[in-house]
């Protein structure tokens, strides 16, 4: 009995000891499983796949239950009737420099933009610097993921400088050991704008060369392609033979058919080019963005040839009278290697002054060229010229030169995904500013779901969707992004179908949009209601050639 | 002079053997660099991630059973595999499988992994144990070992039968509060959802209310309710608007079977009806999608011409009832007539003309296997339904009929809804070249999964190719919330098909169902190769799906 009395003593003690720690181990484990669970959302993984209604629970800023979370989340969001899909990427971004002063790069995640690709125009440091640039914006930390090209053209002007030559065997030997530095400092390929001088020097081959380098280090070859009008097929085909000899992978930029009597049959021939490619096995797709009017230097207008040595040399040339004579005329005959802007915007009255350096011309903005001269009693192409020496060639322009149908020709082609063309604003503009930029730079994404998906109905939201998450991550070789699947990275935004809209125009280029609740980078909440929450858990994307 | 060629000669020497020293130093540290990074690379496929997106062309790194690397890998993998102009998909998942039973006896399922299926779904019937039991299957499913992946529903009419026997009467609310006990029971043991067949009696018994009551607790676990629905020819749309509205109010995601419209005259119609009932209720928000295989014929079970009340009771009953004149004579009649609560299969199927025979699980009925009802009654001199009914009472096992009841258009139909993937409905061979476990002759145990992008991608261009595997891969996946399956993205669990396009073709007819297709190269299961050029390796890397209720 003794002995029966003090066994059960010590069962209680031992109840009572261990009863309420191990129910307090209990507690702390299971309380708050998870950093984040969004709950009861309409769950569209990326994949193009219909949505499913589910929790989904994030954890180390990745994804780590999908379906129905038991566990509590450290924060809790509600997305009853909202969508949880993952984060966009924009993959024709400007933003290489501004990350450097500002890294939070309001504008693009208050349009929903969580992964930034960028460098049309290159990086914003040469070759040898870009290791420690990368680890800059790491240091100073960046609100989105980033990544980014290097310029074939920054290894040309390092070795050939402003000059329109071909680079002699030599030196094209050192422009190819630049774009390995950058390869292996991480960028994901090599990209061209060749429509701008210098870039528009480099022939076929100097760029196969080039870009055989990149591939090497499973990079890519991304272009502004040589024409966009009426020379577009041919342009594409460049591409294709630069990524088909280069043995790599190529992406056309913001894909459009800017060439008003080809509107209707370009952007067709342009798509079977691409699908004839894949066809034989070539790895190419495009992006788009989703204005009919393109945004770039007012200087396009000018013949190529002009800007042969540099800025000062272009603003000579336009002073002088007799080569400004020739350059107008070349304006209405064509200029070999140039691509005539003017020309596939349909005139000048489809050239809108967009912003100058030039605080007199505030007055002209978003006035088109015609306009402009006629306020001048000025030859339209003598107005432009002179905006463009006035501002010191500091003049951006809107060139209306796309179709609408062309637009949503392109968009529903199944490799294109989506690109804003545009850099992060240094910081946000009030959004009562008029003119002086283009809608793209604020509204760009959003703008798929509320004009093509809801209101034209030209693609489903799944498909939209997966043009902005799964196809640019996996086109990109960007690991464990773009679907919401356990283990990958929890890059995610929450939306009210209803309510998402895309509020910037060409006349109030600086709303931001409504209807995105939440963005999340990397399991962090960087959105919250419409405002930027400060958090900077961004990573720099580093291509796969990187070596450490 | 010799001594000096003796000097040059021991230099010689020297030099030689430092030379052969620094060559043994260099090999094993040579050896070391070009060691495998991976377990298994494949090289240049055209990559489709299963998402839905246009192919890419990269190599595949897998290492511990993931993917490590998708894109340029320099590294080489103990196993290299060269997939140039071929196809790398993720593994295709039979959404709608039947080897429960089976994979107890052979996990290697030849037949499934031979047309690129890497995940196997089962449980229209049910678990081959009971709910207390189900935990210990998945565990010994574990232990023998699986190629496939495989995860099972366990069945509303297993809960229903274990406390009520095969009555076809409601349940008191203490029954019902068992029958949810044994639901509870099964959820906790792995189960990844509920399901019911309820065209099959005792399924059929059950009503609307007592399957939301039991669909509640499968919803609690996470789970998901899955129906062979009530009736899949003219009542089709009520019969899915039943699924819908258990899923509404049992809270969970709702799946129907092998969405089909059986019925001759509403070809063309129902199935576009149906669909748009569906996406009437996704866009209340409603979780609810389908599953089809890729034939115009279903099979199943003779019996099924027989009118459901002839069940209640059990097989004793049935017998009973059929060996009874008066009884024969009232269920013949019904046949034509219809019955209460029963779907008429042999009306669906525009008459016995259009049900063959496909299994007699008789020796002396086995000349009638693949013969119409039609021809074998005029052969045996009976009535159609005189023949069916004692062919299903001389058979010693279930018997087995495929039934021609759907319309090309339709399948083609459903196959273009974004929200249907793909189930076979069968289940895997005890041995590779038989029927099915279950004893059924229909080429979709064979052939189902590579048809659909033979004929309906490649043939008919009903779809295109990358969206075909979204409904075979990421689809599925993400519906039945597989956690990091259906897509080739660093981190997932690397299942994986090689095919080639050109070559690809299901062999499988009704004439021949049990020839393997050509064209599946390699299929990876969990990172290990199942299928080496065409070849099963014996390898049994499958893993058990177990639902999210799980309490291990």
């Amino acid at each position: 009995m003794n002995c029966f009395h003090r066994a059960v003593a010590l069962a209680l003690v031992v109840l009572i000891l261990c009863g309420p720690s191990s129910h307090q181990l209990f507690a702390q484990t299971a309380d708050t499983p998870y950093d984040i669970v969004i709950r009861n959302g309409r769950v569209l993984d990326g994949s193009g796949n219909p949505w499913i209604l589910a929790d989904v629970a994030i954890k180390d800023g990745r994804f780590v239950a999908i379906g129905r979370v038991a566990g509590k989340g450290k924060r809790e969001i509600d997305a009853s009737g909202k969508y949880v899909t993952p984060g966009w990427i924009d993959m024709l971004d400007a933003s290489g420099n501004v990350l450097t002063t500002n890294g939070l790069a309001e504008s693009k995640l208050l349009q929903g933009v969580t992964s930034l690709i960028a460098g049309e125009g290159g990086t914003p440091v040469p070759a040898e610097k870009l290791a420690e640039y990368f680890a800059g914006l790491e240091k100073s930390g960046i609100s989105p993921n980033f990544g980014t090209y290097y310029g074939a053209t920054q290894s040309r002007v390092a070795i050939v400088g402003q000059d329109s030559r071909s680079p002699t065997p030599e030196e094209l030997v050192r422009m190819k050991a630049l774009v390995e530095t950058a390869m292996k400092a991480g960028a994901l390929g090599i990209s061209t704008a060749l429509i701008y001088p210098p870039a528009s020097y480099s022939k076929t081959e100097e760029l196969i060369e080039l870009a055989s380098v990149a591939g090497r280090y499973g990079g890519f070859y991304v272009s502004h392609i040589r024409g966009e009008g009426k020379e577009l097929v041919e342009s594409i085909n460049e591409a294709i033979t630069i990524g088909e000899k280069g043995g790599l992978p190529v992406e056309i930029y913001h894909l459009k058919a800017a060439y008003q009597p080809g509107w209707g049959t370009l952007m067709r021939q342009a798509g079977e080019t691409i699908e004839k490619a894949r066809a034989r096995g070539l790895d190419v797709a495009a992006d788009m963005y989703l204005y009919t009017a393109g945004g770039t230097s007012l200087a396009a207008v000018v013949p190529s040839w002009a800007a042969d040595g540099g800025r000062d040399k272009l603003l000579e040339r336009l002073k002088d009278p007799a080569s400004r004579t020739r350059l107008k005329n070349e304006i209405k005959t064509g200029s070999p290697g140039w691509w005539n802007i003017v020309e596939a915007s349909g005139g000048w009255k489809q050239v809108v002054l967009a912003s100058s350096g030039n605080p007199e011309h505030k007055r002209f903005e978003n006035k088109n060229i015609e306009q402009i001269a006629t306020e001048w009693n000025k030859e339209p192409a003598d107005a432009a010229f002179d905006l463009i020496v006035e501002s010191n060639g500091r003049v951006g322009a809107l060139y209306f030169m796309m179709s609408e149908s062309d637009v949503e020709t392109a968009l529903k082609y199944p490799w294109v995904s989506l690109g804003s063309d545009a850099a992060a604003s240094p910081k946000l503009v009030d959004p009562n500013t008029a003119g002086n930029g283009h809608p793209r730079g604020y509204g760009n994404f959003p703008r798929v779901i509320a004009e093509y998906v809801r209101k034209k109905k030209v693609i489903t939201l799944p498909e939209a969707i997966r043009k902005i998450t799964s196809w640019p991550a996996t086109r990109l070789r960007l690991a464990s992004r773009g679907t919401i699947k356990e283990g990958n990275w929890a890059d995610v935004v929450v939306f009210d179908y209803d309510k998402i809209q895309d509020n910037a125009t060409y006349e109030f280029p600086f709303r931001t949009p409504t209807g995105i609740d939440q963005v999340l980078v990397n399991g962090e909440v960087v959105i919250e209601n419409g405002k930027h929450t400060g958090a900077r858990p961004g990573k720099v994307l580093y291509g796969q050639g990187r070596v450490q | 002079m010799p001594r000096l060629d003796n000097k040059m000669q021991n230099l010689r020497r020297t030099v030689s053997l430092l030379l052969l020293f620094v060559y043994a130093l260099s090999f094993p540290l040579k050896a070391q660099v070009a060691e495998p990074v991976y377990d298994v690379v494949i090289r240049n496929g055209r990559v489709l991630d299963g998402s839905g997106n246009p192919w890419i062309l990269a190599d595949v790194a897998i290492k511990d059973g993931r993917f490590a690397r998708v894109g340029k890998v320099d590294g080489k993998g103990r196993r290299e595999i060269d997939a140039r102009g071929r196809y790398v998909s993720p593994g295709w998942i039979d959404v709608m499988d039947q080897s429960g039973g089976v994979l107890r006896e052979n996990g290697l399922a030849e037949n499934k992994l031979l047309m690129g299926v890497t995940t196997a779904i089962g449980g229209e019937g049910g678990t081959p144990a009971p709910a207390e039991k189900v935990g210990e299957y998945f565990a010994e499913l574990e232990k023998k070992g699986i190629s496939i992946n495989f995860g099972s529903y366990f069945s509303e009419t297993q809960a229903r039968v274990a406390v009520l026997g095969t009555s076809s009467k409601a349940p008191s609310p203490e029954e019902l509060t068992r029958m949810k006990a044994i639901m509870e029971t099964a959820m906790k043991g792995g189960a990844i959802g509920m399901t019911t067949a309820l065209i099959y009696p005792p399924s059929s018994y059950a009503t609307t209310d007592e399957l939301v009551e039991m669909a509640k607790v499968a919803g609690q676990y996470g789970g998901i309710y899955a129906s062979h629905i009530r009736g899949e020819g003219k009542e089709l749309v009520q019969s899915v608007e039943e699924a819908i509205a258990i899923g509404e109010r049992g809270g969970l995601p709702v799946e129907v079977f092998h969405l089909k419209a059986a019925y001759q005259p509403g070809w063309g119609k129902l199935m576009s009806e149906a669909g748009q009932k569906i996406e009437d209720a996704r866009a209340r928000g409603v979780d609810v999608a389908a599953d089809i295989y890729m034939y115009t014929a279903g099979g199943t079970g003779l019996e099924a011409v027989i009118p459901s009340w002839a069940f209640e009771g059990g097989a004793e009953k049935l017998v009973e009832r059929l060996k009874d004149p008066a009884t024969r004579a009232r269920l013949k009649k019904e046949i034509v007539t219809g019955s209460p609560g029963w779907w008429n299969i042999v009306e669906a199927s525009g008459g016995w003309d259009n049900i063959i025979l496909a299994n007699a699980q008789n020796k002396d009925n086995a000349r009638f296997n693949g013969k119409s009802l039609a021809a074998i009654a005029k052969e045996l001199k009976k009535e159609p339904a005189d023949a069916a009914f004692d062919l299903v009472m001389q058979g010693s096992g279930r018997v087995y009929a495929i039934y021609h009841m759907m319309s090309e258009q339709d399948v083609i139909t459903a196959l273009k809804f974004p929200w249907t993937s793909i189930g076979s409905d069968a289940g895997a061979s005890r041995k590779p070249g038989e029927p099915d476990a279950i004893g059924l002759s229909h080429p979709r145990a064979y052939g189902n999964h590579v048809r659909l992008i033979a004929r309906y991608v490649r043939d008919q261009r009903v779809l295109s190719l990358e969206e075909a595997i979204r409904k075979m891969t990421s689809w599925p996946a993400t519906r039945m919330r597989l956690a990091s399956r259906g897509i080739i993205k660093e981190g997932c669990w690397a299942d994986v098909v090689v095919f080639d396009y050109d070559k690809l073709q299901d062999k499988a007819t009704y004439e021949q169902p049990l020839l393997s297709p050509t064209g599946i190269e390699y299929v990876l299961v969990n990172g290990q190769v199942v299928i080496d050029q065409g070849k099963h390796t014996g390898a049994r890397p499958g893993k058990v799906l177990y639902g999210p209720g799980r309490t291990s």
